[in-house]
């Protein structure tokens, strides 16, 4: 069952700005660690703050590390207040939960769509699947406005090093290209199709924003991809 | 004069005005289960909790070779939205003899809101509990010992 009662107490051991509007918490558990599949999110409630059943945040990290790390965008007063939270200070969560995962048996080709901070369960997908050297195809579309705005670039960048079968499309919609690895423009839908191995098999997973979800579900849908090869994950 | 908003036309205006078919599912709810003591369920889903302001039940009825969704019902202390959503989202889970339970997994917030015809976007968190509990209910179901 799904509540959002904070159930775990966390002290912040880290915070590490990635974007000039994203930063990471470091969270170490007080009591015992929670199992999380990667790509789910925890609740985090702050007394007085925000709405009473709290907000969630996607876990940026895989499982098998020993923090957990939340990656935070500042738009507003709640994440605002997370964020001024200081080291060695306790929040509470709820228990991970959400199902924007992949099934741990298929192995058809994983495709994540992403937008700005909707990296965040998908670099968790991505870390878990490198670690446990799944043979995988993974494709990553990431947009973002600029180049300083792109979180975790270089952990991408390496895990991709190592990883042959993850590639990575990086794009800016309000920057001219000044470098090579990055392409101008948004990313499309016929972009994301022409590129499939397998067109009647790819699992599509799409995170960002309520708009960017929306319309890149609809242009693949509208593309031909049957509604159960896309799956989503709008922040709101 | 003021002109009166086009209440038909609401899936071109980005606004707070529902389409007909989420009038409609809000209106004639499909699927809704009021007393769940004489329903056989194979799997139960329940997500949020009336303090956070909406709850969400979802119970699936499962094929005899286990592999599609026979019959779906719900129940919601929720909002116009989430009761048109998990009203739709029952149609879409047992319509065409039934969704695959791996295709049902998929189901997402987009997928039913097209088929609402739209959702005010202020509303889209609202269909996201129906296809949450939908998505329990299967977990339910699966981690039950097979018979």
């Amino acid at each position: 069952m799904n509540t959002t009662t904070s159930s775990y107490q966390w002290k912040i051991v880290d915070k590490k700005v990635e974007t000039p509007t994203v930063t990471s918490l470091y969270l170490e558990p007080i009591s015992e660690k929670p199992n999380f599949i990667a790509g789910q999110y925890v609740t985090i409630q702050i007394p007085n703050i925000g709405p009473a059943e709290g907000k969630s945040y996607s876990i940026s990290n895989a499982p098998h590390e020993a923090q957990l790390r939340i990656s935070i965008k500042k738009m507003g007063n709640f994440s605002t207040a997370i964020l001024n939270h200081q080291l060695g200070d306790t929040i509470f969560t709820s228990a991970p939960y959400g199902f924007f995962y992949p099934e741990p048996i298929d192995t058809n080709e994983l495709v994540f769509v992403v937008g700005g901070i909707g990296i965040a369960p998908c670099l968790s997908i991505i870390k878990h699947l490198a670690h446990t050297n799944n043979p995988r195809p993974i494709k990553l579309f990431y947009s973002n406005k600029t180049t300083v705005e792109i979180a975790f670039k270089k952990e991408l960048d390496t895990i991709a090093q190592d990883h042959p079968q993850l590639s990575l499309n990086y794009y800016l919609t309000q920057e001219e290209t000044v470098n090579t690895d990055c392409i101008t423009g948004r990313v499309t839908p016929e972009q994301i199709v022409s590129s499939l191995d397998n067109k009647a098999e790819a699992e599509i997973f799409i995170c960002g924003a309520m708009d960017f979800t929306k319309s890149l579900w609809k242009g693949l849908h509208n593309a031909g991809l049957p509604q159960h090869q896309l799956y989503t994950e709008g922040f709101f | 004069m003021t002109k009166i908003p086009d209440i038909n036309a609401c899936h071109d205006n980005p606004s707070w005005l529902y389409s007909d078919i989420v009038k409609d599912h809000f209106f004639r709810p499909r699927n809704v289960l009021i007393d769940e003591e004489n329903y056989q369920s194979d799997g139960v889903g329940i997500v949020g909790s009336p303090a956070c302001g909406d709850m969400m039940v979802v119970w699936i009825q499962v094929n005899e070779d286990k592999t599609r969704i026979k019959d779906c019902k719900w129940r919601t202390f929720g909002c116009a939205s989430a009761i048109a959503s998990t009203s739709m989202m029952s149609v879409m889970a047992t319509e065409d003899g039934g969704m695959l339970l791996k295709h049902a997994k998929r189901l997402s917030p987009e997928a039913i809101i097209e088929r609402l015809d739209g959702l005010p976007a202020q509303k889209y968190h609202c269909s996201v509990l129906g296809h949450q509990a939908l998505r329990e209910a299967i977990e339910d179901f699966e981690a039950k010992p097979a018979t």
